[in-house]
This record gives structure tokens, sequence and C-alpha cells, in this order.
């Protein structure tokens, strides 16, 4: 039996998600003004309902849950559900106003593909989006990936990864609040010196690429928002290959890698602090998986006879490979070619890339590396348990920050998400073969997969006439994925117990 | 490096922001250098092959 929340932890989580919209609202009203300075009437008008709509809910909340408690773990997981949840409704209506969705589901999917950073889109026409309206699904992408960090850092990964039991219960009590203000703006500084400097370098290379006018800055913002944040979204129908540039090609994959860098390490690095990075548990196994993945994707394109040179490999094999296991979701290349001229085993190295994913505390989506070095470890570990005598005390270790004792609970946490992440994408991946008759199981499972990891890379075969229960579907996999499936499964537990739960 | 300490501070009292901001890129382009050279011969390689 579970115990029902009282009047504060009500209160508190309401308080939080007030501020969440209030502030995503605020955020809004200032795209807005640039939309009218702009002289895109249309836009700003689009805009300033929703922003308006955001604030006035914000503040009204606001005021009338006025607590002095401050979050716990269990309050904090389910403010930050319902956060997503709240803002991704304000979000959605100026994107429905802006006409190009075909309807306000769609347009729900498109501002929860934005936030929850995934890149998944069902926008009509976007090659004629009003300039202010295309940029505001990058702000809702950049909103999305500064809260994915912080929340991965304070509630997920430190509550799961840094307890030597993996235990949310051990910090579960712990008041988190004053840390999560510091870590904003910690957030903010590193989140503002990758996208300041990106968006220099890409306009550079988008100068060369041929771009001109304000279509540089337009396009520069976009491209460096949309890697940054690993989320995906693209100013045309053919995201980095309308650009026919390598040079910009290459410019992307340092803001791809940054944005799946755990924050640990970025924070690291500006400190100056001297470690030996290659002994990172995280780093090793992102960088060998990497690896690996290049080696299946480029033979794959190489057996199917969709390219064998060498420049070819790179730019479309490499850029893919990086894009799908950062979770980005930029494509260079149609996505309808994924499934129909690269074979099998491309597409397949590209579904174990997503589903890997990047670091721990990144904006990056999937298991993360950290999950899947431990669990291999694990398996390592009981493997010399067998081999060695009885007698012998086998003792596993990693390096994540520190070097810690690999536990049990390391292994049977992570080895749970894995099984959740499998069993979703499975379930998902039927859902989808019996809602659309006009996919295969390969597509299938690539589209399950890269929503349940946040990636938004497609094959296309996502389209606004589809069914709302196919949206709806990918929808929720976007979300339980980004915020790692335990914090949904809280906030429905807490929603039962409001209703059901023991005075 | 402990972990993520969320108490922790970000700025080193001994160092300009911008040499702090510039070792952080630095971590950045230095990873991606790797992975972009390692990616290149992965592709002459395999080009090799067919």
């Amino acid at each position: 039996m579970l115990l029902r929340p009282n009047r504060a932890e009500v209160f508190v989580v309401l308080g939080t998600v007030g501020k969440a919209v209030l502030v995503l609202g605020l955020a809004t009203f200032g795209l807005a003004a640039i939309a009218l300075l702009a002289g895109d009437v249309d836009s700003a008008a689009a805009l300033a309902i929703g922003a308006s709509l955001g604030v006035g809910a914000g503040t009204w909340t606001r005021m009338h849950t006025g607590t002095r408690r401050r979050l716990t773990w269990t309050t904090g997981v389910v403010a930050a559900t319902t956060s997503w949840v709240a803002c991704t409704l304000m979000a959605s209506v100026p994107l429905h106003l802006s006409g190009h969705y075909a309807s306000y589901p769609d347009a729900v999917f498109e501002a929860l593909s934005g936030l929850t950073t995934t890149g998944l889109t069902l926008v009509q026409d976007i090659d004629h989006m009003a300039p202010a309206m295309a940029l505001y699904r990058h702000v809702l992408e950049l909103s999305g990936a500064l809260a994915t960090v912080v929340v991965g850092l304070t509630l997920l990964t430190a509550a799961t990864a840094t307890s030597s039991s993996l235990d949310p219960s051990d910090v579960r009590d712990e008041r988190i609040m004053p840390s999560v203000r510091r870590m904003w703006r910690l957030v903010g500084e590193v989140a503002a010196t990758t996208v300041g400097v990106g968006l220099v370098v890409m306009s550079a290379a988008l100068l060369v690429a041929g771009v001109r006018g304000w279509d540089v800055l337009v396009h520069g913002v976009s491209l460096t928002i949309s890697a940054a944040t690993t989320g995906g979204f693209a100013l045309t129908s053919h995201s980095v290959g309308f650009y026919h540039s390598a040079l910009v090609e290459i410019v992307l994959i340092p803001l791809m890698l940054a944005g799946a860098v755990s924050f640990t390490l970025h924070r690291a690095a500006w400190r100056g602090e001297r470690w030996p990075l290659t002994r990172e548990l995280e780093v090793r196994v992102l960088l060998a998986s990497m690896f690996a993945i290049a080696v299946i994707v480029m033979l794959g394109l190489g057996r199917s006879g969709a390219t064998g040179d060498v420049v070819p490999l790179f730019r479309r094999g490499l850029f893919t490979t990086i894009a799908a296991h950062t979770t980005t979701g930029l494509h260079n290349v149609s996505p309808r070619l994924l499934a129909t001229d690269w074979g099998l085993l491309a597409p397949a190295g590209l579904v174990a890339a997503m589903a890997v994913g990047g670091m721990t505390g990144s904006t990056a989506g999937g298991l993360k590396a950290l999950r899947v070095g431990l669990i291999g470890k694990g398996l390592a570990a009981d493997v010399r348990r067998v081999l060695l005598p009885e007698a012998a005390v086998v003792v596993a270790t990693f390096t994540w920050g520190r070097r810690r004792k690999l536990e049990h609970g390391h292994v049977r946490s992570s080895a749970t998400l894995l099984l959740i992440l499998l069993v979703a994408s499975l379930g998902a991946a039927t859902a989808v073969l019996f809602l659309d008759s006009t996919v295969n199981l390969t597509e299938a499972l690539f589209m399950a997969i890269s929503a349940a990891s946040n990636s938004g890379q497609t094959v296309g075969t996502l389209t606004p006439s589809d069914p709302v229960a196919l949206k709806a579907g990918y929808g929720l996999l976007m979300l339980l994925g980004r915020l790692e499936w335990i914090a949904v499964f809280a906030t429905i537990g807490f929603l039962y117990a409001s209703l059901r739960g023991r005075q | 490096m402990n972990g993520p300490d969320p108490r922790g501070s970000l700025r080193r009292r001994d160092a300009p922001v911008w040499q702090q901001a510039a070792e952080g890129i630095g971590l950045v382009i230095v990873l991606s250098a790797a992975v972009t050279a390692v990616g290149g011969l992965l592709a002459l390689a395999v080009s090799l092959l067919f």
C-alpha cells in the first residue's frame, strides 16, 4: 500500500511544474519578439499566444502552490516527468498554430520530440516554414537538453549511479534543491560556450558551403543547437544532406560528441583536472562501441553495394554512425535509403549504436555507455568466478570519476534497464507492425529503438498519415526513454497514491 | 575528479575563464579528432576490401 502524498508534497511538485512552464513561456516570448522584429507577424502571434498560456498557467500555479517544502528524490522525479508533459502541451500550441502540422496530436508529438531531444518529426513542408517557427523547434531542443542534463545529474544519474548500491532509496530523502540551482548555472555556462563557439565555426563552414546572408545565422543556430543538444531537428527536409558539404559534416562531429559527453567530463576539463581519460569506463566503452559499429556500418555499406569508395564511406558511414551513437538523428543520406539501399547489416549496426547511446549526465539517450560497461564487467567477473578456485575472491573495479568496486547492485540495475529497453522496443516494434502494414520488421525495430533511445534517426516510415495510436506509442517511448523509465514509473505510482493511497 | 558532485564548483580560481573554457573545448576537439582520424583510416581500409 502506498502512502497518499500530503498537500505540501503535491504543492512542491506543482510549484516546480509551474516554474518550468513559466520559464519556457518567457523563452517563447523572447523568440516572439525576435520574430516581430524580423517582420514575421504570423509567427510572432502564434508564439505569443503559446507564451501567454505558459506564463499565465505558470504564474497562476506558482501563486497558488506556495510551500516551504523542498524537492526530494520522489517529488523531484514526479516534478520532472510532469514538467515535461506540461511544457509539451504548452509548446504544442504555437507549433499547431503555424499550420505546418496535419493535426493537433502531430504538434504535440513534435513538441515532445523537441523537448526530449529526440528529433523524430511530423512537420509538413519544413522547407517553407517561417525561420522563427523553425527555430522554435530548436529552442525546445535546447530547453529539453539543459533540463535533461540537470535532471540526469541530480535525480537520475546521481541517484542511480553514484551510490554504491545504485538504489534510489539511498538519496530519496536528500534535499536536492540547492544543488539543482547551482547545477543549472554550471550546465548553462558549458552549454553557452559550446553553442557560442560552435556557432562561430559552423557559420564559417556554412559560408564556405555557399550559404549567404541571414541564412548563415539561421542555419548556423539550427545546426549548432541540433547537434550539441543531440536533438536532430533540421531546417530542411534533407537535413545535413541539403548543404552538400563535407566541411559542415566535419564541424558537426565535435558538436554531436560534445552533446554525448558526460557533463562530469566537461566540468573536469574546465577545471583543468588532469586524469587518465582512457581509464574512464564510459570513455572506453563509447569509443570501442563507436569503432566496432563504424566497422559494421562501413562493411554493411560496402557489402550492400551502396558505396565502396573512401570518401562516401567516410562521409556517410562515419557521420551516420556518430549521429546514431550520440543519438542525434541528423542525416546526410535520405532516410528512406537506409531501408532500401543500405542492406541489413548497416541498419542493424545503427540500431545497436542508438541502443548504446552516449554517456550518463549528457543529453544523449539510449542505455548509456556506463551501463553497457557495467554489464560487461559483471559478465567478466562471473566468468572469472567460474574459472578460479572456489575459495578465490573476485573483486572487479571500474573507473567512473574515481575507481569504484563493482557491486551486484550496479550490474542488476544496468541489466534491468537493458531488459526494459529490449522488451519495450520489441513490444513497440510488434505494435508498429500491427498498426502500419507498410513497414517490415527491420524498419519497425529501427523506429522503436530510435524513439526509445531519443535518437530520431529514421528510415522514413513515420508520416503524418500514420494512426494516432502509433504516434502516441512513439511519444510514450520518447518520454520513457528520456526519463530513464524509473522516473515515469515513479510518477504513475505517485498519481495512483494520490487517488488510492493510505492517508 | 570525484564523480558528479552537485556542490562542486565549475571554476578554478587561479585561471581565467577563457582558459578554462578553452580546456573544456580542447577535450571535445581531441576526442573528435581521434574519432575522425580513426574513421578515415577505417573508410580507407574498408574501401580496399570492396
